[in-house]
C-alpha cells in the first residue's frame, strides 16, 4: 500500500499547549522537529482554557512562593500527586508564564502595570496570570506564532492512529491525512505525546472533538504504563440548559471574581460541605467568605472555591436532595454581588456565552450550572524531571501525562503544567534523540498491516454506526462511570464496554476517504474504548473515596492507598492492574506539607 | 423545531458537481447550526465533511455560510435564522472546497498573517519580573487581542473576490494587535510594509469586515488606525510600488491644489505617460458617455485656502 513516508528526530503529537511548547524546545535545541496535529493549528483545546495560568509570580500578594503552590497542589490532589512534579511545576511555573509575556503574550495588569493574578479554587493566593477568561486563546497564539515565527514543520490535520517501535524502543508513528485519507509514516527517534484528554468519552462533556484519549491509548497499546487512571475531574460548573449546550464550561473565574453557588431555596450551598481537611482554612460565615476577595490576611477563603471536587460533589448532591434549579443544576449568581461592568470586562466570553447560546444575561440574573466531565488526572506514567514514559523514546506532557495532580487538579495548574512540562519534554526528547546514533528502523510489514486494519471499516458486512456506538459509550460512561460510583455498577460498565468493543469491531463506514468524517470516528472509537475500560478498571482496584474518585461503597480516604498509584499496562492482550507505591517524599518538602501555613 | 438543512455537498475527487442536499432535521429550541449538521451526520450521512473544534464560540473553526451570510455555526441559533423552516448552509466564498464544508483555510488566512508578522519586536528586552505595563495601555487592543482567526471579516471582505492576494481584514487585525502592542518596537517596518500592494491601503471601507466580526473588533477600523498611525509617523508607502506612489502624491498634489480631485490628473500621473494607452478603453467609453475629466482645467472650490492650511498644518507636525 503507497504511503508517504517522514524522518525526524522528534516527533510531537498535538499542537495544544504542551505540544507546542515542547515543539519550540526541541526545535530550539537543535532537533529536527515535527508538529502533528488532528486539528487546524490553533484550534486544540488549549484555546477554551479560561480563567488563567497558575504561578507563584507574587505580584498581588508578595508572600506566594513555589512553596505555597506547591503546597496547594498537593493539597487539592490529596496528597497523591508526584511531590517531584509538584515541586518542578511550582518551582518553574513563573519563568515559564515571564517567557510566554516576553514571546508576546499580554496579560491583565495590576494597579503599578504588572501581570495581575485572579483568585481561584485550592489557591491560598491570587496566583492565575490571565487575560480575562481568554487566557487560553492567548497563550495558544503567542506559542503559535512564535513557533511559525521560529519555523518548523507542521502537519495539520493528521491523526496518528500508531506509535511504531523498533524492539522496545520508539521508532516512530503511523497515521492518516484528514483531508485525503492517505496514510503516512513518521520515522523518529523520539515522540512527545501531547494530546490532551478523553473527555469524549462522556455524555456531558466540556472538552472539544479531539478528546478521545488517543495519547493514552496510542502509549498503552505500545506497552508503556498508565497511572491514576480512575482520576476524571469533574468540573462543577457547567452550562445546563438548553440540552444542546449541556457541558459547555462556566468558568471558575465566576467564583474568584466575586460569584456564589446558591440552591433553590437561594442558600449559599458550600458552607455545608467543607471537610474536616479543609476546615481550618475556611470561612464559617458568609460575611467572613465575602470579606476574603479583598482580606486575605484576616479571613479565610470563600468554599465557594475549596477544589473542585469538593463543589461538583456538593452541587451533586444539592440536586440529589431535591434543592436543585429548575434544570437539574445549581445557580450560580455573579450578577447580585458584582457591577454589570466589571462583569463584562473580567468575563466578556462568559457574558457572551450566556447571551448567544441560553438567553441569559449574567449581568442580571444567576447561571444554572452542573457538574460536567473536564479532565483527566490520569494518563502516562512519566519520570518527573525529563517526562520520559516507561517506554524508551517516548515521552509525554500535558493532559496526557499523569502523576502532577494526584487525584484532582487545581484550576490554573493546567495550563502552567502545559508549560512546564511541555518545555521539559522537547528538551529531554531533544537529548535523547541527541544521544541515539541511528535511527531506529520501521518495520515495513507492521505498517502494511495497519493500513489494511485502518481501512477494514469500508470493507465489512456489518451495519454498526459508528456515531451510535459513540454515543452509547458516552451513556454507559456517564450513567455508570460519572461522579459517584460503586462496584455494582462499574463492573457492569466493563460488560457494557465489552459489548461496545464487539459493535465496534462491525463498524462499517460508508463513502470513501476523502475527509469522511464516519471513518474518522470509527479508528477514534478504538482508543475510546481502551481509556474506557481503563478508567472503570482503575477505580474498581481502589476501594476508596479520594479526590475525583468518590465510591459510594467506600466512602472514606484509605490511608494505605493514599501511598499507591494503581498502574495499568498491557500483559499478553490484557489490561493488567498493580498497586506500586508512591515516591517518597523528602524531609524538607514534607515540612512543607506539614507546616502551619 | 422540524426544519430542512440544505447542505452544500461537492467531493472534488469524485468528479461530481457540487450540489446543495435537502435534510429533515428535528432540533430543541435553543439549538444551533452546528448541532443539525451532527443530527445529519448521526441519522444521514456519516461523510458529511465539516470542521468544529471547540462548538461554543472559543475557537472560531466552523465559519461557514449560513442563509448566504457568513456566521459561526456553533453560536448561530437555527431559529435567529431559518427562513421558511429551511436553513442552507455552505463553504465560505473565493476559496477552494477540500470536502462539503472543509475548505483549504492555508489559503484563506495563514498565509496572509505570515505575512504580517504578528509576533512582538520587543522595543526593549523584557525586565527581571515582567514587562511594566498600566492597564489603560491594553485597552485600545484588548478587543484585537479577542480574535480567533474565524475569518469570518475576511468571508465578508468586498476587495478578496477581486484581488485574492489582499491581505484582508483578518491579517491586518493581526497587524493592529502588535503595531499597537505598547511593547513593540517595530511600527516603521511594520506599517511599511503594510503600505506595500495587498496591505493595508487596498482596502476599501466598505465596512463588512465591521458586520461580520463575531468579536466585535471593527477590523475595518482598525485598518483605519493602522493608516493613520503610518501618517502620524510620517511613513511613505509605496516603496515597493511606485504606481501606488504616484496615485497617494497626484491625489494629494490635486487636493492640495483646488481643494477636490482632479481625476483626470490622477489618472495621468498614477500611470504615467509610458502606459496611458492602458488607458484609452477606459477614457472613450467615459467620453461617450460624457464623463471624461479634463486633466489640470481644474477650478478651486470655494474655501480650498483652508484645505491647504490643513496640508500645511500637519506637514509642519510631521
Amino acid at each position: 500500500m503507497n504511503h508517504e513516508t517522514h524522518e525526524f528526530d522528534v516527533i510531537v503529537i498535538g499542537a495544544g499547549g504542551a505540544g507546542l511548547r515542547a515543539a519550540i524546545e526541541a526545535s530550539a535545541q537543535g532537533a529536527r522537529t515535527a508538529l502533528i496535529c488532528k486539528s487546524l493549528l490553533g484550534k486544540a483545546h488549549t484555546v477554551m482554557a479560561e480563567g488563567g495560568i497558575a504561578a507563584a509570580l507574587g505580584n498581588v500578594y508578595p508572600e506566594d512562593n513555589w512553596e505555597v503552590h506547591f503546597r496547594d497542589t498537593m493539597r487539592g490532589g490529596k496528597m497523591l500527586n508526584n511531590w517531584r512534579m509538584a515541586q518542578l511545576h511550582a518551582q518553574e511555573a513563573p519563568a515559564r508564564v515571564l517567557e510566554l509575556e516576553a514571546w508576546g503574550a499580554l496579560f491583565d495588569r495590576t494597579k503599578d502595570g504588572r501581570i495581575l493574578q485572579r483568585d481561584f479554587g485550592g489557591h491560598r493566593y491570587a496566583r492565575l496570570a490571565h487575560v480575562g477568561d481568554r487566557t487560553g486563546l492567548e497563550m495558544i497564539r503567542t506559542l503559535q506564532q512564535h513557533a511559525v515565527h521560529k519555523g518548523m514543520d507542521v502537519f495539520m490535520e493528521c491523526t496518528i492512529v500508531r506509535l511504531l517501535k523498533d524492539g522496545d524502543r520508539i521508532a516512530g508513528a503511523f497515521g492518516y491525512w484528514r483531508e485525503s485519507g492517505r496514510f503516512v509514516v513518521f520515522r523518529a527517534k523520539a515522540v512527545v505525546l501531547a494530546t490532551g484528554g478523553i473527555g469524549k468519552a462522556y455524555k456531558i462533556t466540556s472538552n472539544s472533538w479531539e478528546y478521545t484519549g488517543d495519547g493514552h491509548a496510542l502509549a498503552y497499546w505500545a506497552g508503556a504504563d498508565l497511572i491514576d487512571m480512575e482520576f476524571v475531574q469533574f468540573h462543577p460548573t457547567g452550562m445546563v440548559w438548553p440540552p444542546s449546550v449541556r457541558g459547555i464550561l462556566v468558568t471558575e473565574g465566576v467564583r474568584g471574581d466575586g460569584g456564589v453557588l446558591k440552591n433553590a431555596l437561594g442558600e449559599r450551598l458550600m458552607f455545608k460541605y467543607v471537610l474536616e481537611f479543609f476546615r481550618a482554612e475556611t470561612a464559617e460565615t458568609e460575611e467572613e467568605a465575602d470579606r476574603w476577595y479583598t482580606d486575605k490576611q484576616n479571613a479565610r477563603r470563600t468554599p465557594a472555591l475549596l477544589p473542585r471536587d469538593e463543589v461538583a460533589r456538593a452541587i451533586n448532591a444539592e440536586v440529589k436532595a431535591g434543592r436543585g434549579s429548575p434544570h437539574g443544576g445549581v445557580f450560580l449568581d455573579i450578577a447580585s454581588r458584582r457591577d454589570a461592568e466589571y462583569i463584562q470586562r473580567r468575563l466578556p466570553s462568559m457574558y457572551h456565552q450566556f447571551k448567544e447560546l441560553a438567553d441569559v444575561d449574567i449581568t442580571k440574573e444567576p447561571m444554572e450550572v452542573g457538574p460536567t466531565c473536564h479532565y483527566m488526572m490520569g494518563g502516562v506514567r512519566v519520570d518527573a524531571d525529563s517526562a520520559a514514559a516507561t517506554l524508551p523514546g517516548l515521552f509525554a506532557a500535558g493532559e496526557v501525562a499523569a502523576g502532577l495532580h494526584g487525584a484532582n487538579r487545581l484550576g490554573g495548574n493546567s495550563l502552567s503544567d502545559l508549560l512546564v512540562f511541555g518545555c521539559r519534554a522537547g528538551l529531554y526528547a531533544a537529548q535523547y534523540a541527541e544521544g541515539l546514533a541511528v535511527m531506529p528502523t520501521i518495520d515495513a510489514g507492521q505498517v502494511e498491516a495497519l493500513a489494511r486494519e485502518c481501512l477494514e471499516p469500508f470493507e465489512r458486512a456489518g451495519q454498526e454506526n459508528p456515531y451510535a456506538v459513540h454515543q452509547d459509550l458516552q451513556e454507559c460512561m456517564q450513567g455508570l462511570v460519572g461522579i459517584i460510583r460503586t462496584e455494582g455498577e462499574l463492573e457492569k460498565a466493563l460488560e457494557e464496554i465489552a459489548g461496545l468493543g464487539e459493535r465496534a469491531r462491525r463498524v462499517r463506514v460508508e463513502g470513501n476517504r476523502q475527509y469522511n468524517p464516519g471513518w474518522h470516528l470509527a479508528l477514534d472509537l478504538r482508543s475510546l474504548l481502551t481509556v474506557s475500560e481503563a478508567i472503570p478498571r482503575a477505580a474498581l482496584e481502589r476501594r476508596e473515596s479520594r479526590g475525583a474518585q468518590t465510591r459510594d461503597d467506600y466512602p472514606k480516604m484509605d490511608p494505605q492507598l493514599g501511598k499507591v498509584n494503581v498502574v495499568i499496562r498491557e500483559a499478553r492482550g490484557e489490561m493488567a492492574i498493580a498497586r506500586e507505591p508512591l515516591p517518597e517524599m523528602p524531609r524538607e518538602l514534607r515540612a512543607i506539607l506539614e507546616g502551619d501555613k | 423545531m422540524e426544519l430542512i438543512f440544505k447542505v452544500y455537498r461537492h467531493d472534488p475527487t469524485a468528479g461530481t458537481k457540487p450540489a446543495l442536499e435537502s435534510y429533515p432535521v428535528s432540533l430543541p429550541d435553543g439549538a444551533t447550526v452546528l448541532d443539525g449538521l451532527l443530527q445529519i451526520r448521526d441519522r444521514h450521512d456519516g461523510g458529511l465533511a465539516f470542521r468544529a473544534a471547540c462548538g461554543r464560540g472559543f475557537c472560531g473553526e466552523c465559519t461557514l455560510r449560513i442563509n448566504r451570510s457568513g456566521k459561526l455555526a456553533c453560536i448561530t441559533r437555527v431559529a435567529q435564522v431559518a427562513k421558511d423552516g429551511e436553513v442552507t448552509v455552505e463553504p465560505v466564498r473565493n476559496i477552494t472546497v477540500l470536502k462539503d464544508l472543509v475548505y483549504d483555510v492555508d489559503e484563506l488566512l495563514w498565509q496572509k498573517i505570515a505575512w504580517v508578522e504578528p509576533w512582538l519586536r520587543p522595543a526593549t528586552a523584557q525586565p527581571d519580573g515582567g514587562y511594566v505595563i498600566p492597564d489603560a495601555e491594553l485597552e485600545p487592543i484588548r478587543k484585537a487581542m479577542s480574535c480567533y482567526y474565524c475569518g469570518l471579516c475576511d468571508e465578508g471582505c468586498s476587495v478578496i473576490p477581486f484581488d485574492r492576494r489582499f491581505s484582508g481584514p483578518a491579517a491586518l487585525t493581526k497587524a493592529f494587535r502588535v503595531v499597537f502592542d505598547p511593547r513593540d518596537g517595530a511600527a516603521r517596518e511594520r506599517l511599511k510594509r503594510l503600505g506595500e500592494p495587498r496591505g493595508m491601503w487596498d482596502c476599501v471601507h466598505c465596512y463588512e469586515a465591521n458586520e461580520h466580526c463575531p468579536r466585535g473588533i471593527d477590523p475595518t477600523d482598525r485598518i483605519f488606525d493602522l493608516r493613520d498611525k503610518a501618517v502620524e509617523l510620517g511613513v511613505k508607502s509605496g516603496t515597493a510600488n511606485p504606481q501606488v506612489a504616484r496615485h497617494y502624491d497626484s491625489f494629494a498634489a490635486s487636493v492640495r491644489q483646488s481643494g477636490w480631485l482632479d481625476e483626470g490628473r490622477l489618472a495621468l500621473e498614477t500611470w504615467g505617460l509610458g502606459r496611458l494607452g492602458e488607458l484609452l478603453p477606459m477614457a472613450w467609453r467615459a467620453l461617450r458617455r460624457g464623463k471624461l475629466p479634463v486633466p489640470y482645467l481644474h477650478r478651486k472650490r470655494p474655501g480650498a485656502e483652508w484645505i491647504r492650511r490643513i496640508f500645511d498644518k500637519v506637514e509642519k507636525r510631521s
